[in-house]
């Protein structure tokens, strides 16, 4: 299967400090991925990157087979109509309410769709976070934190995207909650065949859903693969840190 | 990083004139990329204008908390310029008699200084301030980089609507305020001076100053379009968190407040 992402020698400058040095990554379409590793790793830069939200200083990125071309926004417009992203900080719109902030992505589907058909799509989406229908009407304040992750996931991706990036989408939450954002998740994943990637530090639930795992350190990719070569890579760092994970999991 | 603080630069002998040298060439090099993220985010609101496809309810929503929301706070602050117009020129008028002047003197100054002047600082420093840290915060938040990916240009979206709804409320704004200020100053006129209001009014009227009430719209025109671009720039530019939404409302304020000065010595400049 072709790669929905692919990120080659990608090295990035922020503020004068090297970020990220030096990124190989390959994305298999239809995947559910797991981008892990230490804090200040570069996982939210890389998964920016694969937005297409942060160019590179040098390198190559590719979505869906074509290079990126950064910087051309236009050209960049129907390439980030297939990619939905649940950001760290949730990035919801606090003068919208939450039906509002979920339709967004909707406003610029082409052909347009009929309000009835995006309120519809709205509906549906909220549901499958498992959020009741009356909180559309709601302002984004009046939801709690896991119920505005809910949100976020279902911005992400109620426009039905081929590729849905997650950035830490149960951080902080309580383990019951994630356990169902997850569930969410991997139910998305399988009804609609995107590729999805997960950033978080909860390996032993990455584990349930994700077949593929990246560990980023100091702003490259030291291991790409499956959790059982993880344990059995030759570079001792890579097992201690799903090893270390795991430990502290238990 | 800006070559002012390159460590070539810093690493240099030190000479009695490198220090001011220096700072000097730093302030140059700030002030010109202020200067051109100013002029670029201006030509970047200019060309999405066109076509005029802008967000109608986020216009009229930003219009109403930009203008409505401020008519009390302007209303209140020209009621006492107004009046201390009055006592300024009071002792002149008593000294010499010229009470049928107190009018037209109190309105000049008023109408087409005055009253702009104060009602753009105090608009810069409500609406100005607020603009900065909410697109900050944004900024700080992701929020702007989720609309860039959803297709949406921020400028279009976020932008436009508070700038065209600062120059459209600056303007009813100073209508609203340079009324309370000559209401203000009349009320004095009868308290302090023991003149009657309707001696100022005729004395208003009589100075045809309809010149100085455009000219002062005008500088409202222009004050809302200066302080729209500065708080923008500066909450766009937001980096590092909760600190760096501070800095940028602390220089959206006092950039707006110098921007004021300089647009209002322009705008009578080139009017009289």
């Amino acid at each position: 299967m072709p790669d929905a992402a692919r990120l080659d020698d990608v090295r990035t400058t922020l503020s004068g400090v090297p970020c990220l040095q030096g990124v190989r990554l390959a994305l298999e379409a239809g995947r559910m991925h797991a981008l892990v590793g230490p804090g200040g790793s570069g996982k939210t830069l890389i998964l920016k990157t694969i937005a297409t939200l942060l160019p590179p200083d040098s390198g190559t990125v590719s979505l869906f087979g074509e290079p990126v071309p950064f910087g051309d926004e236009d050209r960049l417009r129907p390439i980030r109509s297939r990619i939905g992203v649940q950001f760290q900080n949730l990035a919801l719109f606090d003068f919208l309410t939450v039906g509002d902030n979920v339709a967004l992505p909707l406003e610029e589907v082409s052909p347009p769709l009929s309000p009835e058909e995006r309120d519809r799509r709205v509906a549906a989406s909220l549901q499958a976070v498992r959020l009741p229908g009356g909180v559309a009407d709601l302002p984004i304040q009046a939801l709690s934190g896991g119920m505005q992750r809910r949100v976020a996931v279902a911005r992400a991706a109620v426009a039905r995207p081929d590729l849905l990036l997650f950035d830490d989408p149960a951080g902080g939450l309580d383990p019951v909650t994630t356990s169902r954002i997850f569930d969410l998740i991997s139910r998305e994943q399988r009804q609609t065949g995107a590729t999805v990637v997960i950033t978080s530090h909860d390996i032993p639930r990455l584990a349930r859903c994700c077949s593929r795992f990246h560990l980023a350190d100091a702003g490259t990719i030291l291991f790409s693969g499956t959790l059982e070569d993880a344990r059995s890579h030759p570079d001792p760092r890579v097992r201690d840190f799903f090893q270390e994970v795991q430990d502290a999991a238990r | 990083m800006p070559l002012a603080d390159s460590p070539a630069l810093q690493d240099r002998p030190a000479s009695p004139w490198a220090l001011p040298l220096v700072l000097l060439g730093r302030g140059v090099l700030n002030a010109c990329r202020v200067m051109g993220g100013m002029t670029l985010l201006q030509v970047r609101i200019l060309r999405a204008m066109i076509p005029p496809t802008f967000d109608r309810d986020e216009t009229i929503r930003q219009a109403y908390k930009i203008g409505v929301q401020s008519v009390a706070v302007v209303t209140l602050t020209a009621l006492f310029v107004g009046g201390l117009m009055l006592v300024q020129t009071g002792p002149f008028v008593r000294r010499t008699g010229a009470t049928g002047m107190v009018g037209w003197g109190t309105g000049l100054a008023t109408l087409a200084e005055v009253g702009p002047v104060l009602i753009g600082l105090m608009f810069g420093g409500r609406v100005g301030s607020n603009n900065a840290a909410e697109l900050g915060t944004m900024v700080v938040t992701e929020q702007v980089e989720a609309l860039r990916l959803l297709g949406i240009d921020p400028i279009r979206y976020l932008v436009v609507p508070r700038f065209l709804s600062m120059i459209v409320m600056l303007v009813l704004l100073t209508c609203i305020g340079d009324l309370a200020a000559l209401v203000g100053a009349s009320v004095a006129c009868q308290a302090i001076l023991g003149i009657e209001v309707r001696v100022f009014w005729q004395g208003l009227i009589d100075g045809h100053l309809l010149d100085e009430f455009l000219m002062g719209l005008v500088k409202g025109f222009f004050f809302g379009g200066a302080i729209g671009i500065v708080s923008c720039h500066y909450g766009l530019r937001v980096t590092g968190g909760a600190a760096g939404v501070g800095r940028a409302v602390n220089e959206a304020v006092v950039t707006s407040a110098i921007a004021i000065f300089v647009v209002n010595f322009l705008v009578t400049s080139l009017w009289i």
